[in-house]
Parts: structure tokens; C-alpha cells; sequence
């Protein structure tokens, strides 16, 4: 058990992010600089 | 038609259920008052128990079954998360992950197993239904309210990605406004400065909040420069450099210890000024920014009403302030604000999301004063009281009122256990302690032999909401204990020398008319009774204050410090018994301390209750 996670924390968390070029960014911190804000139209658009 | 829906919320902590019928309140009630373990996290079963035998139902009446939040998406983020710190995460991976994997992430799953094999009843799982965290709580919000448009502000640590969150909510609908992200968190904010300060997270944020009014907020410019960016519509973003929350086993790393230059304070150790200072400081950071959060979204929104809910809600200095600043014409605080007012929440947006439930407002809300949980018939009660050995007399309400009145003003403490019990983290007089407000020493009596808790922690009171104006800078009502106001100045007596007492000195100085419920700031956290709200706590009321001129009462919770609010009379008969409590007034029963038998324990009782 402690095998299987200790291979997909390296893989799926640690390895694999470095390629991941298009990782989706949820933090809210760069969305808009007068405002920290997410609106539901934003949210679509991201989704 | 008939038609009943379940809410459940749980895993986290303050795991609760909701029954509703026809989209009335019918039961709700969190599973720690049953397990006796506080915030208890773990499936609901024992409150669900409970709940469909109040109700008279089985499990199979149940249409619907809605969960707090979407697990699924909340594992998202957790993932997310772990994939952006990459191998610093490491520190808590292993210990929370595989139980996310295996079985947290997929609630439907969990509810179905729990009930197959607790009912044997296979629930199919398009019958289970997600309602996303902070929908939970602003439907928890708007939906019980007595209003029929309203902007819904929710404030907490955070659900799937949202730790504050605003909503429009008009009849039957609820419409998402904006939402802050995780890890920019108000919530989160305030238990790192409650880890810090030395007390637990999720657990003791509310002393935190008593404890601001020793101290002065001499760290806020550095809150506001070095922890919180807040733009003047109330937005914000935490520094997260200082912070360790997010895949780290902490609220706080050693940077933020570097500064305020101090590590941080161990449990149970003694107070500094720094962190009365320190406390001060985040309430007042946290305060201004729920105003900037209030102001933007009534200008937005152009509306005069406004529902508060998120464990943030509970925050009643905030929400006083917020109420007095007339920003809204009106305001009103789901009084289960925590995650256990999740299940309601849920419940409540499956009948009118989903079984297109017609809403109806009143002038009052439609939260039954809170008392919604267990109750005890009078043959239940004198059955449970003999089975326990006591000795009591049983007596009609008449005399019950003037005898526990006259108790009170004679300075005596009385444990009241009456009719149903509260859905919330506060007692509002179904299971309370009480006491006479004008009895100077009364505040240290009761948190030190009685509640066996901090001595600077302030007790509450509960006025008639006709005399509360009288007596409190405050002409509104307050049923549930969420607001803080001051006492009237003509009932504040002059404190001699105040600036040569500080910190918990203060508690010395004796500052009105009734100092047991007067914080050290001369304010108080009201709870307004009517005769609607709860006619035989306003009975005592009146009768209290006929006999002694003072139509309050201190109420504190029917518990001792770590153990969860009393819900059988077994529960109130052993707290009584194992405190300086003087009366135990069950329903209709009254028992008298030095009446009853030794009580044996082989045990030391107070090892059985955790520390909060």
C-alpha cells in the first residue's frame, strides 16, 4: 500500500507537474489586479 | 404529498443531520451530543437515529439524501494542490492522502455503505446529491431567513475552492455573485493567529475573539502590510510565505513566528500581553475587512437585507459592529453558522432546487429558535432521574418558575434542561447553565468550579427582548447570541484607576450593574427571548425580574470545558453532579445538590473530555 502511494506522489505530484505546461491555476491571485474576485461568468470561461 | 429529505454533513468536523418534511424543520441535530466527543467528525448515524425515531419515520421514507459539499471536487483541489507544492508536500501526503483516495473523496459512496448497513436498506446513489460547501451555507442562510431578497455573504476556512463566497438570493433561487479562492482564506487567517495564540484549530477561535478586548491591535499594520492585501472592494489575498496550511501539517511556519518574534504559544501555558495584543489585532484586521466585504456588495447588489453564514458568522464582535454600521437595513445569522449548519443548508437547497419547494417568508424566521434536536417527555424524565438515583420533587410550572427564580437571586447556579435541544454551537436555553448577572464574582465562580475553563473567558446573557434596549446599545432582536453589543452606559458603574490593571487584571474591576455578563470592554454577546421564541424561559425571565428588577440572566452552555453540550438527562444528571452547580431543574423536576447521593466514580472524570 505505502509502495503504491509513494509511487504516485513522485509520478502523479511530483514528476509529472514539471511537463504539465497547461496546468489549470485555480488560485484566485492572478485573475485581476484591482480585485481578487472570481465571478461565475470567469468561472465558465475556466471551466 | 409527503415528502422527506435528509441533510448530512460530515468528515471534517461538527458532522450533523437535518430531516426535513415539506421543506419544514423537523430535526437537526450534530452527532457530537450523542458520541459525547466535541466536533466529532464521523458519520452522523447515532444523530440520524435519533432524528427518524423524533420523526416517527424510517430510513425508506427518505426521497433524497444531500451532502454539504461536492467531495469529488474538494479532493480536486486537493490534488491541485499537492501537484503545485510538488515534493514539499511530501510532510502530510502520506498521512492524508490514501484516506482521500480510498474513501473521503467519494461521499455517495460512504452514505450509501453507512446506510446499507446500518438500516439494510441499498439507497440508490442518484438519490445522494452533492450541494457544493458555500451553496450549503448560504442556502443555509437565505432560506431560513425572514426574507425575500437578500445578498448572502459566507465567510469560512474553505469547502471545495471557495473561503468566502456571495450570493443573491431572491424567493426560491440563490444566484452566485463572486467567490475567493482557497488558499486566500478570512477563515484560515484567524485559526493561524488561534494556533499561535495557543488554542486549537477549529476549536478555539472563539476564544480568541474573548480574549481581543485585553489587548491592543498593535500588530495590525503588520497584518495588513505582511499577511493580508485587502483592495477596497473587500477582496483579498493572504501572503501565503508565512503561512504552512496548505499541504503542511500547521496553521504557521517559522517566518511567521520570525514576525512577531516570538515561537508560538504552547497550550495551557500562561497569557503574555502580546498575545492579547496579538488577538486584538486579528479581530480588528478580520472586522474591517468583512465591513469592506459588506459595503461592496450592497452597493452591488443594491439590496437592504443581508444573510451571514460560515464559521466566520459566528464571529459576534464582527457581526455587532457590522449590524450597527447600517450598511444593510437588516442582517440575520444562521445560528448553526459552522459546518454542521452545512446539512441543513443542503437540505434545504435540495427542496427548493430539486423539488421546486414554494417558499413562504414570515416575520420571523423559520430556524424554531434553534431547538430543534432530542426532547424528553415528563415520564421520560422521572423514569431517567429514578433509574439515576436522584432525588427530586416534581412541581407545576407555576412553582417550578418562582422556585428556580428565587434560587437565582438567592446566587445559586441552576443547570436548565428543558423541552428540545439546541442545533448550533450555542445553548439558548433548552440546555444551559444559569445564574444571577448582578453577582460580582459570579464570572470566575462559574468558569472556575463550575465550567473548570480559562477565567478571562466572559459569559452571555439572555434579556426579554422588550427590556434589551434598557439595558444594551442594542434595540433589535437577538435570538441566537450573535451579536455583541455594549451595556448602556447608565448601567456602567466608574472603574477606579482603569489604566493601572492590564491584561487579565481587568477582570478584577467591577465595570456595571451586571458584571458576570459585562466583558472587560463593557460589551456583552445578547440573546434576545420572547414569548414566542421560548415562552418558559421568558416566564422565568419575567419572573426573575420582577422579583430582582433585572430582566437578565447569564446563560452559558449545559456543559464542562471540552465536553460537548449535555443531551440526556443521564448527561445533565453527571455534569450536575460532577460540578459546583447548586439546582438541576429538569422539565418539570427539580433536584437540590446537597439532596443527592455521593456520586462514585472509579475514574477521574475529567480526564474523559479533551481539552478545547
Amino acid at each position: 500500500m505505502k509502495l503504491k502511494y509513494i509511487k504516485e506522489f513522485l509520478w502523479n505530484f511530483v514528476i509529472l507537474p514539471k511537463f504539465m505546461t497547461t496546468q489549470k491555476n485555480r488560485d484566485n491571485s492572478k485573475t485581476n489586479i484591482d480585485s481578487y474576485f472570481v465571478r461565475p461568468v470567469q468561472q465558465i470561461k475556466e471551466d | 404529498m409527503s415528502c422527506w429529505l435528509l441533510g448530512i454533513s460530515y468528515g471534517f468536523h461538527d458532522s450533523a443531520i437535518v430531516l426535513l418534511h415539506n421543506g419544514e424543520i423537523k430535526f437537526a441535530a450534530q452527532e457530537e451530543r450523542f458520541t459525547r466527543v466535541k466536533h466529532d467528525p464521523s458519520f452522523p448515524i447515532n444523530a440520524l437515529k435519533k432524528g427518524l425515531d423524533y420523526c416517527g419515520i424510517t430510513i425508506s421514507a427518505v426521497e433524497d439524501v444531500f451532502y454539504y459539499e461536492n467531495s469529488e471536487t474538494k479532493f480536486e483541489r486537493i490534488c491541485e494542490t499537492y501537484r503545485k507544492h510538488g515534493f514539499t508536500g511530501r510532510k502530510t501526503f502520506f498521512k492524508d492522502y490514501p484516506a482521500w483516495k480510498e474513501e473521503k473523496s467519494n461521499a455517495k459512496n460512504t452514505i450509501a455503505n453507512e446506510i446499507k448497513s446500518n438500516f439494510g436498506i441499498s439507497l440508490p446513489q442518484h438519490k445522494i446529491h452533492y450541494v457544493e460547501h458555500h451553496l450549503s451555507h448560504a442556502a443555509s442562510a437565505f432560506y431560513p431567513s425572514p426574507y425575500k431578497k437578500s445578498a448572502i455573504l459566507c465567510i469560512d476556512g474553505v469547502g471545495e475552492w471557495a473561503t468566502t463566497s456571495a450570493w443573491l438570493g431572491n424567493d426560491s433561487t440563490i444566484e452566485p455573485v463572486w467567490e475567493i479562492r482557497f488558499p486566500h482564506s478570512l477563515g484560515l487567517l484567524y485559526s493561524a493567529f488561534t494556533q499561535y495564540c495557543g488554542f486549537k484549530v477549529d476549536s478555539g477561535e472563539y476564544k480568541l475573539m474573548g480574549l481581543a478586548p485585553y489587548g491592543e491591535p498593535k500588530y495590525a499594520d503588520i497584518i495588513r502590510k505582511r499577511l493580508i492585501d485587502v483592495k477596497p472592494d473587500g477582496s483579498f489575498q493572504l501572503n501565503m510565505y508565512y503561512f504552512d496550511y496548505e499541504v503542511g501539517s500547521s496553521m504557521i511556519n517559522e517566518r511567521f513566528e520570525s514576525l512577531f518574534e516570538a515561537p508560538a504559544r504552547e497550550s495551557e501555558t500562561e497569557f503574555s500581553s502580546r498575545h492579547f495584543d496579538l488577538a486584538a489585532s486579528v479581530q480588528q484586521v478580520v472586522e474591517e475587512t468583512v465591513f469592506k466585504l459588506a459595503t461592496g456588495l450592497q452597493k452591488e447588489l443594491q439590496v437592504d437585507q443581508l444573510c451571514l453564514a460560515g464559521g466566520v458568522a459566528l464571529n459576534c464582535v464582527a457581526n455587532g459592529k457590522l449590524a450597527r454600521q447600517n450598511i444593510f437595513k437588516d442582517i440575520w445569522i444562521q445560528p448553526a453558522s459552522g459546518d454542521c449548519g452545512g446539512s441543513l443548508g443542503a437540505a434545504l437547497y435540495g427542496w427548493y432546487e430539486n423539488h421546486n419547494g414554494v417558499r413562504e417568508t414570515d416575520a420571523t424566521d423559520s430556524m424554531k429558535s434553534a431547538l430543534l434536536g432530542t426532547e424528553y417527555s415528563s415520564s421520560q424524565t422521572t423514569e431517567a432521574l429514578t433509574q439515576l438515583g436522584a432525588i427530586f420533587t416534581q412541581v407545576e410550572e407555576r412553582e417550578l418558575l418562582a422556585l428556580t427564580s428565587t434560587y437565582l437571586a438567592d446566587g445559586n447556579v441552576i443547570g436548565w434542561f428543558q423541552g428540545r435541544m439546541e442545533f448550533g454551537p450555542r445553548a439558548l436555553g433548552g440546555r444551559s447553565i444559569l445564574g444571577d448577572p448582578r453577582v460580582t464574582d459570579m464570572q470566575t465562580t462559574m468558569n472556575l468550579k463550575i465550567k473548570y475553563r480559562e477565567s478571562f473567558r466572559p459569559f452571555a446573557p439572555m434579556v426579554l427582548e422588550s427590556e434589551v434596549k434598557e439595558w444594551f446599545d442594542y434595540d433589535r432582536p437577538s435570538p441566537y447570541m450573535l451579536i455583541v453589543a455594549d451595556v448602556q452606559e447608565n448601567k456602567r458603574l466608574a472603574v477606579d484607576n482603569p489604566s493601572e490593571l492590564t491584561g487579565l487584571q481587568r477582570l478584577k474591576q467591577t465595570r456595571s450593574v451586571i458584571p458576570a455578563v459585562t466583558h472587560v470592554d463593557s460589551s456583552a454577546r445578547i440573546q434576545t427571548v420572547t414569548n414566542n421564541s421560548n415562552p418558559r424561559l421568558h416566564k422565568l425571565l419575567e419572573a426573575f425580574h420582577e422579583r430582582t428588577g433585572c430582566p437578565i440572566l447569564i446563560n452559558t452552555s449545559f456543559n464542562v470545558r471540552g465536553e460537548p453540550i449535555v443531551e440526556s438527562i443521564e448527561n445533565a444528571y453527571m455534569c450536575f453532579m460532577r460540578t459546583e452547580m447548586d439546582y438541576l431543574v429538569v422539565n418539570n423536576c427539580i433536584l437540590r445538590k446537597q439532596d443527592q447521593p455521593q456520586l462514585s466514580e472509579s475514574n477521574d472524570w475529567r480526564t474523559e473530555f479533551a481539552l478545547d
